[in-house]
């Protein structure tokens, strides 16, 4: 049976007296959207910009192939900028320590600023945080796919890089409270231990900073829910944010072994 | 294999994809064109999606690209357009229940245009039918005969369809135009409540009721979906009448069954007068 059809026209200017005093609040609308979501052409800037005050824009750009193509590489840059700011900070700090209390602990591979490990601990943090992202891609693509998402790998790639590149900017952001406790531990007589606690700290930033990048992905992966059936999306919804808790879990294993083993390589080869 | 050779091997197809992907950047600078370079090298499984991709459609206008422009995407461009300057402008005024609607809200935009795309659908068909929409019924053959009359019974049935269905288009069409409405009314009333000094549980409110307009569209949509054809002409409807208060507690009827679901929601949800 057909459903009822209207018989009249809802007439807002009549029935609802804020029609009126609308128009006093609102600019004649505009229907030109192509300033307001097009990024072709947008600087880096604006990415770190919409990462820090408006991830749902950027969430909606990322779902735009034409978006995707562009704010990959961009992505990237901000993500490789913040763990390349991170890794000079934690070099710095590591040496200032030696430095001050001749200690460099056995379980540290070497990155001492007079030779050629200076770069070691900046090379191995930066690739091993995105190489560990590679290499959990396609897991990340065949959970979507088991949830009964329907996405492409290019729209899987994207939200990683979004999340890497968000916690990337949460990192800077913590780096100088780690550096004030840093100095304060090298202006100040210090135990050991506690030296050794602040090494340990610094060089788990990226994974506390991390935990912000994965609540971006998250964000930014269950608005793909809605290309789920609608009949099973209820159930299939619970399924996918587990999933991407998984995935997370995944890279948190997967990543500090990629670091490690990039640093202990690049130490020998530095002679370190 | 050890490191040192997978390292190799790993460089020489980032070297591989590096090269691919300089040849596909279009408008890049030198620095963009050194960068995708280096990175392409090094992280050539991100990249690589890229390349296996399809390539991109011309960039142009967000209209062209898009969606068709018609009527239906001029007005979901404006609600979009209106919808975003409001929730922004709350400026973390009721932070919390943007992030806990945001699933709906966007889920709403894609219901809007999902919505859309089912009227254009019906108007394709609509077009291509060689029968007219406000079609009247076949005339009566002069031939005779029992293949004659289940022809005429059959062309009679199928003249009928495309008129329900030309109902059906014309009754999602204002549902659909009747759902934007309600959310520009809904925006306004966020505007006007802010500079009201209106208390934050009214945004909160209101921004609810606009998450909530999905369900009235996939309601709307889901009625339509189990339609059964019927055996008469189309029945007209008892038109309910629902009141809605205003923030400022104005009341006013609302003369519409365009969205049972968000009405009933409303008079479900009204504050106490």
């Amino acid at each position: 049976m057909i459903d009822e059809i209207l018989t009249e026209p809802f007439k807002l200017s009549e029935s609802i007296p804020l029609a009126g005093l609308a128009d006093q609040y609102l600019s004649p609308p505009s229907c030109d959207t192509t300033n307001n979501d097009a990024m072709i052409d947008a600087p880096l800037v604006g990415v770190v910009e919409m990462l820090l005050k408006d991830r749902g824009r950027l969430d909606r750009l990322l779902r735009d192939k034409n978006e995707q193509r562009t704010l990959i590489p961009r992505l990237l840059a901000v993500a490789l900028s913040g763990f390349a700011i991170y890794g000079v900070v934690a070099t710095l700090v590591l040496n200032a320590f030696w430095s001050t209390y001749h200690v460099w602990w056995d379980w540290v591979p070497a990155a001492h600023w007079r030779d050629l490990s200076a770069g070691n601990l900046v090379l191995a943090y930066t690739i091993g945080l995105i190489a560990a992202n590679g290499v959990c891609l396609p897991s990340f693509y065949f959970y979507g796919l088991l949830a009964g998402v329907r996405t492409t790998m290019l729209s899987v790639a994207a939200q990683a890089l979004k999340g890497m590149a968000a916690g990337a900017l949460a990192l800077v952001g913590i780096l100088p409270i780690y550096m004030a406790l840093a100095l304060s531990a090298i202006v100040f007589p210090t135990p050991p231990a506690l030296i050794e606690a602040w090494v340990l700290l610094g060089l788990a930033l990226p994974f506390l900073a991390g935990v912000w990048g994965a609540v971006c992905l998250y964000e930014g992966f269950i608005g793909f829910a809605d290309t789920i059936p609608a009949a099973c999306r209820q159930s299939r919804q619970c399924f996918l944010r587990r999933l991407i808790v998984a995935w997370c879990g995944c890279y948190t294993l997967v990543t500090p072994l990629m670091i490690y083993t990039l640093w202990i390589h690049f130490a020998g080869m530095t002679g370190g | 294999m050890r490191l040192q050779e997978t390292i190799a091997f790993y460089l020489l197809l980032g070297a591989g994809v590096a090269v691919a992907m300089l040849l596909n950047a279009e408008r890049s600078t030198i620095v963009e064109r050194l960068f995708l370079a280096i990175t392409a090298s090094l992280f050539w499984p991100l990249y690589v999606p890229l390349l296996l991709s399809r390539p991109a459609a011309p960039a142009g206008s967000l209209a062209e690209r898009s969606e068709p422009s018609d009527d239906m995407a001029a007005a979901i461009a404006q609600v979009n357009t209106e919808l975003d300057a409001a929730l922004s402008s709350l400026d973390g005024w009721v932070e919390n229940v943007l992030e806990s609607e945001r699933g709906r809200l966007s889920e709403l935009r894609t219901a809007l245009v999902a919505h859309a795309a089912r009227i254009r659908a019906m108007d394709a068909l609509l077009a291509g039918s060689s029968v007219p929409a406000s079609a009247r019924p076949v005339a009566a053959s002069v031939a005779v005969g029992e293949t004659c009359d289940r022809r005429r019974q059959s062309e009679a049935a199928r003249s009928q369809n495309v008129a329900r269905l030309a109902a059906v288009r014309a009754k999602s069409h204002d549902d659909l135009m009747a759902t934007l409405a309600w959310i520009r009314e809904l925006v306004s009333m966020i505007h006007l409540a802010k500079f009201t000094g209106a208390p934050a549980s009214r945004a909160e409110e209101l921004v609810a009721q606009i998450a909530a307009a999905v369900e009235g569209i996939s309601a709307v949509a889901a009625g339509e979906s189990t339609s059964q054809p019927a055996d008469g002409p189309v029945e007209e409807n008892n038109s309910r009448h629902v009141e809605m208060t205003t923030p400022d507690q104005t009341h006013f009827p609302l003369h519409s069954d365009k969205n049972r679901s968000v009405a009933t929601w409303v008079s479900s949800n009204a504050p106490a007068t």
